[in-house]
């Protein structure tokens, strides 16, 4: 059997073991043009904080650098709470779009509580920007930033702390 | 690769992330900190990226890795590559600083004309992505004159702070008339882009609001601390606050931050107690005094 034709068999088997190719209705539709897609924002691994309060300033998509349209939802979180992926808006991605450039940014200054002290989160010009592709936001219908507070917050004195968003996207 | 080939390389990977969830990871530090200080110069920076495996029992393979704020490191890996459990790799590369100029043209690099380099990188994997940054931050030799600022992230958690400041009288914003501590906190704790009501900003209330709370803390600064803040500045962006010119409000609400940054390192004047920082209260009664305006930016 030629090796084309074996990859080939490799790929039905794995469609119908995946659905790889076929459709993802759990993707959220409003018509057959336009996907919507949620996007979540999570804190992780707090260690002793038991507040991280930011604020986002901006939310934007866009796709070869043409904007797509993002509904925004939540923009004042506290990243702490557990298991608690806000919802922070849903972007529209029209019917032949592959790949979505996304850009995250925070307020400048946020604050923080914890078991040894508080004090002011500075977050001039943090930052989180990642391109997705279509196909991987169809997976679950969502992407979440899952930002990972214990390598996040650079203290800087008895109570300001910078934010550096040391994050990871997943779908 | 033919096209049978392409299409058994995307299934396969977008399977293989289902199934494996491979996960990378990334540290950024500058001479060995997330956040460095460069007050002395000239000096040697040296810069490190390390990427590293962080799932329990699989390989990983980084696909693309990219850079935000120095392209030099562009060329210090060269995906794809993997690795194993357990298993990192650092890159290093070193910045000769030879003066605060050098710094700020360093510091530019992220496309934001201030003193803050911020350098992220992203690496990317199958089904998923990891981002992390360090910042590198340029401070005069010796500090410029005038007394201590501080940012409006201090005002924000410090309401003893805030309060002694609101106290030496009402202060006039142009869209907000400050002469209480809930509206003080109220305009520092205030969505840029909503209205507590939830209504949206539209762009001339977003920009009035972020050079309006920048400038209060400007105006803070030298209440309190005896800060030299220029009277041409803060004219300026009084009137600013009374025109539609976006691109003017914006650009002064540069400068007022770095004003408010540029001696934030200084010490408070003896005997001046800010108080705790208290950031769930203070923000449980911030009250914004804003409200939406017909304007619209030019």
């Amino acid at each position: 059997m030629k090796t084309s034709l074996r990859i080939a068999l490799w790929v039905a088997v794995l469609s119908v073991v995946t659905g790889c190719g076929g459709d993802k209705t759990r993707t959220v539709k409003n018509d057959a043009s336009v996907q919507k897609f949620e996007i979540r924002l999570l804190g992780e691994k707090p260690a002793n904080l038991t507040a991280a309060l930011v604020g986002l300033s901006g939310l934007d998509a866009s796709a070869r650098g043409a904007p797509l349209e993002v509904e925004p939802a939540a923009d004042r979180v506290d990243l702490t709470v557990p298991n608690q992926a806000w919802l922070i808006g849903k972007v529209a991605v029209p019917e032949g779009v592959t790949e979505v450039d996304f850009s995250l940014r925070f307020d400048d200054a946020g604050g923080y509580e914890s078991a040894a002290g508080n004090g002011a989160l500075e977050a001039r010009g943090a930052e989180v920007r990642w391109r997705a592709p279509v196909e991987w936001l169809q997976t679950h219908g969502h992407v979440v930033v899952h930002v990972d507070l214990s390598r996040s917050l650079v203290y800087r004195g008895v109570d300001t702390a910078r934010l550096l968003p040391n994050a990871s996207i997943h779908y | 690769m033919n096209v049978v080939g392409r299409v058994a390389s995307v299934c396969l990977l977008a399977w293989a992330g289902v199934a494996g969830a491979h996960e990378l990871a990334c540290e950024k530090t500058f001479n060995g900190e997330q956040v460095l200080v460069v007050d002395q110069y000239p000096t040697d920076v040296k810069v490190s990226i390390t990427i590293s495996n962080t799932h329990p029992t699989s390989p990983s393979t980084a696909l693309a890795v990219d850079i935000i704020g120095l392209p030099a490191e562009n060329t210090l890996f060269t995906p794809p590559f993997t690795l194993g459990v357990g298993e990192s790799q650092t890159q290093t590369l070193t910045l000769h600083v030879n003066s605060y100029e050098t710094c700020l043209q360093l510091a530019a690099m992220d496309n934001v004309f201030d003193a803050t380099l911020n350098n992220t990188v992203k690496v990317t994997w199958d089904l998923g992505s990891a981002q992390c940054g360090a910042q590198l931050i340029c401070r005069e030799s010796p500090p410029p004159p005038g007394g201590a600022t501080r940012t409006m992230g201090f005002f924000k958690v410090h309401e003893q702070a805030l309060q002694a400041c609101v106290d030496q009288g009402p202060i006039d914003l142009k869209i907000a008339t400050v002469d209480s501590l809930e509206d003080a906190l109220g305009l520092l704790w205030a969505s840029p882009n909503k209205y507590e009501s939830g209504g949206m900003r539209s762009q001339w209330d977003r920009d009035a609001l972020l050079l309006a709370r920048q400038l209060m803390v400007a105006i803070c600064n030298q209440r309190l601390f005896g800060a030299d803040l220029s009277a041409t500045l803060l004219e300026q962006s009084l009137s600013a606050l009374e025109t539609t010119n976006c691109s003017l409000i914006m650009s002064l609400e540069r400068q007022v931050d770095d004003y408010n940054n540029a001696n934030d390192s200084v010490p408070l004047p003896s005997g001046f107690d800010p108080g705790p920082a208290t950031p769930q209260h203070a923000e449980s009664i911030a009250d914004d005094p804003t409200s939406p305006t017909s304007n619209t930016c030019q």
